[in-house]
């Protein structure tokens, strides 16, 4: 049996007036070492807020969680040099080059100097970015700028890579490279993987296990057979829909119908 | 019958402006009207009867004509400025998506936004115009005349921002085609002020009509504003105040200065469209991107007096990240440019209190667009911080130490400046003054940090950047008077400078608690 990398117990973040917004609520989760697990759910389900919490950037209300055996509230600084994060709306230095901002992240978990340059190369060099490592961020596309993200996420060789909705804005040939290169995280380099995202066949493809949240909650986890089993479903789809309670096709055509009164 | 583009654009300008308040939004116009009244017949007229002798005999003098087509010039100059600043300083990436993709010619846009911006600087203008209108009731001029003031007035004011909105478009379509050129508009929105203030100070110092007065210069003056339509509306307005009631007085230009500036007006407006329709273009052009060199000899002994570590890769890649930008150096710049005209034209450097009152704010200025970056690039930047160990704290270290390196040295040439207008200043005075305003900087960029980060500015335009940055230029201006007015010269020393440190390191801790709460 795999160690446990990452347990919350009872996590909850809320915010708002009287913490009216349930953002997560009474979060239970069980991530287990070496496994590509993902975190699947609706816009607004709490996917990131989980993230940010697990990675120590936002404080929880209540409950708490261990992150490679550090507690996310006593332990902050051991549980930030265990892990990587690949943020959904990351923040980028735009005016400095590739190596540049890859050695700044070095500096910034404490790589030492001697270790570093040489990371940086082969980080360079797997994510094709060598030829233009001397070139400002603000001209690369988007899909480069993923790479090197992902590339700053992985350069203190963190044991457990939070990946937040790694694919979402790349067109399909970066995302395929993504792909690969969160199987080979989880293959050869035995990295424990935690996406979270939206989008169904990337999950279906890449992870071993996954959990759907919605609203805060979480209401099913598992592979991906035993939540089809589950809920009598052939496809992640419609099993998702049935999970989180989709929208009628009725309700969707409404408005064309209105159009049809008015005209 | 479907709206001008450019009507529909206005409209949405306009709702943009007054988003804040849709009662502002309905009762702006009647607003505006009401001002412009309240201006022209009751708060002008009471104004100008406060100064009714001084202001007599300066508009029946010799030197009117020249003396209001300096104000005027001024004036028109300030309104060209605007839009040139503003469209500079603004990337609307996104909002240029929309007009990309709607058949929209760029000169609709272009024409609606200044339509829509005009309720805000049309106002200004409206006011200006009102209080000239007023200041010449005094010699009783009837009301038509003082609907032609306004007019003028007005037509000057609106054919300035016209120009300046066409010079902004014609700038920022070449300016954008690369990432550099981006920056350097950034850079220039500020600089770009400088002539213009130089030309107010020298307008509100008397140095200007010094010249005038002086017949070695007068005559080189009075071309020069001749050449600008601002002199035909000076001539009307003072002629009027030599023939009140007279429409078309005898002997004057008036009869020509009124077809000039409608004349003006309509070819500033035909001129600038056909330039726009040829010249401005939104689609974004093609993309080049910069290639970084090797570290300069500045960033090698940064990176030697940080230590050579972990740490100074922080502090240079801070420093990288800030001097790349123009825009940074160009506010550095215009500090600089600020205190040199401001030490031609207005202080007094002989008076010790006035020079250093005036460098405190100064460098709060300084400090605040040096170190104000700290939050600006959003919370993301912050969060990369964040999650590294012991990130926010080695993220407040890098920016301070960042922020000394260029605060303190910049603080040494603006006291070199200020002091070089001080003829025979004792060595030893030099010393005592740079030293004094050297840890003075410190002190005030540590408090400018803490500030930040008590009130973090996301994003340059907020209310929290304008209060910072006021909060920074005040605070050390209010302890020195202070000190100086209640403590005298030893215990202004014992008190200014030790409750300047106090006030700023308990501001900085109370924002690197802050830092650690923002999510």
């Amino acid at each position: 049996m795999s160690q446990l990398i990452v347990k919350t117990r009872e996590l909850c973040k809320y915010y708002g007036k009287k913490s009216m917004i349930k953002a997560v609520d009474s979060l239970n989760l069980e991530v287990y070492e070496g496994e590509t697990f993902g975190l699947l759910g609706p816009n607004g389900a709490g996917k990131t807020t989980t993230i940010r919490m697990l990675n120590c950037i936002i404080s929880p209300t209540s409950g708490t969680a261990t992150v490679v055996g550090h507690d996310i509230i006593s332990a902050k600084n051991e549980v930030k040099r265990e892990t990587g994060l690949l943020a959904e709306t990351p923040g980028l230095y735009e005016k400095l080059s590739a190596y540049e901002f890859l050695e700044f992240m070095g500096a910034l978990y404490d790589v030492p100097k001697n270790v570093l340059s040489n990371r940086i190369e082969e980080l360079l060099k797997l994510f094709g970015l060598t030829q233009r490592s001397n070139q400002l961020l603000e001209g690369y596309s988007r899909g480069m700028k993923q790479k090197v993200l992902i590339a700053a996420s992985l350069i203190h060789d963190p044991k457990l890579i939070f990946l937040d909705e790694p694919t979402s804005s790349l067109d399909p040939r970066a995302a395929h490279m993504v792909k690969d290169l969160i199987k080979d995280l989880a293959g050869e380099a035995g990295k424990t993987v935690f996406i979270s995202s939206h989008i169904l066949p990337v999950m279906e493809e890449l992870c071993d296990r996954i959990g759907i949240i919605n609203q805060g909650r979480l209401i099913a986890i598992g592979s991906v057979d035993e939540i089809l089993t589950s809920t009598g479903t052939n496809r992640l789809e419609d099993a998702f829909i049935e999970i989180t309670g989709g929208v009628e096709e009725k309700e969707l055509l409404a408005w064309r119908e209105l159009r049809g009164e008015s005209t | 019958m479907n709206l001008p583009k450019w009507f529909v654009i206005a409209k949405n300008e306009y709702r943009l402006m007054t988003s804040g308040s849709l009662l502002l939004r309905r009762t702006l116009p009647y607003l505006l009207v009401a001002l412009l009244l309240l201006f022209v017949f009751i708060l002008g007229p009471a104004l100008f009867d406060l100064i009714k002798s001084d202001w007599l005999v300066l508009i029946l003098s010799q030197a009117a004509l020249s003396s209001i087509a300096i104000i005027l010039l001024t004036l028109f100059f300030y309104f060209m400025v605007i839009p040139i600043t503003n469209t500079l300083k603004e990337e609307q990436a996104s909002e240029l998506e929309i007009f990309l993709a709607a058949p929209v010619k760029p000169e609709e846009v272009l024409l609606g936004k200044f339509m829509g911006k005009l309720v805000v600087f049309g106002t200004l203008a409206a006011i200006i115009a009102g209080l000239f209108a007023a200041a010449f009731t005094l010699v009783g001029i009837d009301i038509v005349q003082m609907l032609v003031i306004v007019i003028t007035i007005l037509l000057l004011l609106v054919s300035g921002l016209w120009i300046g909105t066409v010079i902004a478009a014609v700038l920022r379509t070449k300016l954008s085609r690369t990432a550099k050129g981006k920056d350097i508009g950034k850079g220039l929105s500020l600089i770009i002020a400088l002539p213009l203030l130089g030309l107010m100070y020298a307008l509100f110092s008397g140095m200007m009509f010094s010249a005038l007065e002086d017949p070695s210069t007068a005559n080189l003056v009075e071309t020069i504003l001749a050449l600008f339509p601002t002199t035909w509306g000076a001539d009307i307005l003072v002629s009027y105040a030599n023939f009140p009631g007279l429409m078309f007085p005898p002997e004057t230009l008036v009869a020509v200065a009124i077809p000039g500036v409608i004349l003006f007006t309509i070819a500033s407006f035909f001129i600038g469209n056909r330039v726009v329709a040829r010249a401005y273009s939104l689609e974004p052009t093609s993309f080049t991107s910069s290639s970084v060199k090797k570290d300069g000899f500045l960033l090698k002994f940064i990176e030697w007096a940080t230590g050579s570590g972990q740490f100074s890769v922080m502090v240079i890649t801070i420093f990288k990240d800030w001097g790349r930008r123009l825009e940074n150096l160009s506010k550095v710049g215009y500090v600089v440019g600020l205190v040199f005209l401001l030490a031609v034209f207005i202080t007094r450097p002989e008076e010790p209190t006035a020079v250093i009152i005036l460098l405190i704010f100064m460098i709060g200025l300084l400090a605040a667009f040096v170190v104000g970056e700290v939050t600006i690039r959003g919370k993301e930047m912050l969060f990369i911080y964040r999650k590294a160990p012991r990130g926010e704290n080695r993220l407040v270290w890098a920016r301070l130490i960042q922020g000394w390196f260029i605060v303190v040295p910049v603080t040494t040439l603006i006291v070199l400046i200020m002091l070089a207008f001080i003829p025979g200043l004792p060595l030893i005075d030099l010393f005592a003054y740079l030293l004094f305003m050297d840890q003075m900087a410190m002190a005030i960029t540590v408090f400018s940090l803490g500030v930040f980060l008590v009130m973090p500015a996301f994003s340059e335009k907020t209310g929290e950047m304008v209060l910072n940055m006021m909060g920074t230029m005040f605070l050390f201006f209010i302890l020195f008077v202070i000190g100086e007015v209640f403590l005298g010269s030893i215990g202004f020393v014992l008190f200014y400078i030790p409750v300047s440190w106090a006030i700023s390191l308990s501001v900085l801790y109370l924002g690197l608690k802050n830092l650690s709460r923002i999510e």
